[in-house]
């Protein structure tokens, strides 16, 4: 496969937010009104209530970060509008009811992994960004084990792939047998270790209805088809992080999501 | 025993063995509204705190702008013993970013304080810091909300 240099612009992260590339989560607090009884007094005394909103802001932990983005990139890259304010050399991101606090990150510590699909005929590879680096080569030239997500500074990343197709009623396909099949349930979420050849890519074929061939590791597709991929980071036995992107296959060209 | 040694940008902290510390916010506010935080917590007998976002590397990080107060929760036989320590965030000639504070002995982290800002009363615990579920931060921010929206005719 042909391997692709990292751009800010594939991946979606517009050029006034480049700023946070090497920036990660320290946590996230909401703003938001919430009805109260308030005193109103007089002369010292309260003489009555009045039943108004007040604003009240509540901390989130990083446990209820999970799958959230504790890399930041997603917020950034789907372009939601943000008052970014410095703080202590990371930075406040307002983005209303909901503030994030970021922070530099440290050496060895990931802040950039971006999922990216390209298509080669009839093959769909996994093209993802790690580090800014294609994953096989940053894989080959450096030790995971002395890696680590920003809330996990204690365990080893597990990085791992999931494969979906969407066909054009929405119906969600995973790389599972046709019996176990589940097309529009909330997906399982089947995944592949990188070190499986079935996370590099998966193949397609053309049919007369949506599904999988696990003989092949092919989806078979339909008009209207896309090609999703997750990937997966589960520094903790459980999956605490993915990015996923989209590949349409009428047009080629990939939808981030 | 709590020591905290400032050492410029970071404050190392060692605590007992089989301790749980909480590292909290006395004051914590975005603007003018008080937060229902979460204090940063760990396991660890030995850490460092900084609350510098540049890059400065320590295993917790301060999101508040205010004075903490490092607390630590242990099991001692049936029951559960706390200690505190004061910490203030400043600019000193030292370099250092962090001022060591009172000492508050399980007496003074469990005792309960009562303020009554505007005719409001609130009741607060230090030990309630210590505190995965946040349950009484929250209540408490919700009565300094309260406090602060008082209307006076």
């Amino acid at each position: 496969m042909n391997v692709i240099p990292y751009s800010d612009e594939i991946v979606g992260v517009l050029p006034e937010n480049t700023f946070l590339k090497d920036q990660v989560m320290v946590g996230l607090t909401r703003i938001a009104p919430r009805s109260a009884s308030v005193p109103v007094r007089k002369n010292g005394r309260t003489i009555r209530t009045e039943k108004i909103l007040v604003i009240v802001g509540e901390d989130y932990g990083a446990q209820s970060m999970v799958d959230e983005d504790l890399l930041i990139q997603q917020k950034v890259k789907h372009g939601l509008y943000f008052i970014s304010i410095p703080h202590k050399g990371g930075y406040i991101l307002d983005f209303g009811d909901t503030m994030f606090w970021t922070r530099k990150a440290n050496p060895n510590e990931f802040h950039s992994i971006n999922a990216f699909l390209t298509r080669e005929d009839n093959t769909i590879y996994n093209h993802t960004f790690i580090q800014q680096q294609y994953w096989k080569e940053w894989v080959a030239q450096n030790n995971i084990a002395q890696w680590r997500m920003p809330f996990s500074p204690e365990s080893i990343s597990t990085f791992a792939v999931s494969w979906q197709m969407i066909d054009a009623e929405g119906g969600k396909w995973e790389c599972v047998s046709e019996a176990q099949q589940k097309p529009y349930w909330i997906p399982r979420l089947t995944y592949f270790l990188i070190n499986n050849p079935k996370a590099s890519s998966v193949n397609i074929v053309e049919g007369a209805a949506p599904g999988y061939d696990p003989d092949t590791h092919s989806f078979i597709v339909t008009p209207g088809c896309k090609i999703r991929l997750f990937w997966i980071n589960s520094p903790m036995g459980q999956k605490e992080w993915s990015d996923e992107v989209e590949f349409d296959l009428d047009t080629n060209q990939i939808n981030l999501i | 025993m709590i020591t905290a040694t400032p050492n410029g940008k970071v404050l190392n902290v060692q605590v007992d063995q089989r301790a749980i510390t909480y590292i909290a916010a006395e004051n914590p506010r975005i603007g003018s509204v008080f937060i229902g935080h979460i204090p940063e917590s760990t396991v660890r007998q030995s850490f460092s705190i900084t609350d510098m976002f540049d890059g400065t590397v320590a295993d917790e990080y301060l999101k508040y702008d205010c004075d903490h107060i490092i607390l630590t929760r242990k099991q001692v036989g049936t029951t559960v013993q706390f200690e505190g320590l004061k910490i203030r965030l400043t600019n000193s000639a030292t370099g250092n970013r962090f001022e060591v504070g009172e000492y508050l002995p399980h007496a003074e982290v469990v005792k309960l304080n009562t303020e009554k800002p505007n005719g409001v009363t609130i009741h607060h615990r230090y030990s309630d810091l210590a505190n995965d579920a946040k349950a009484e931060e929250t209540r408490r921010a919700y009565f300094k909300a309260i406090a602060a929206a008082v209307i006076f005719e």
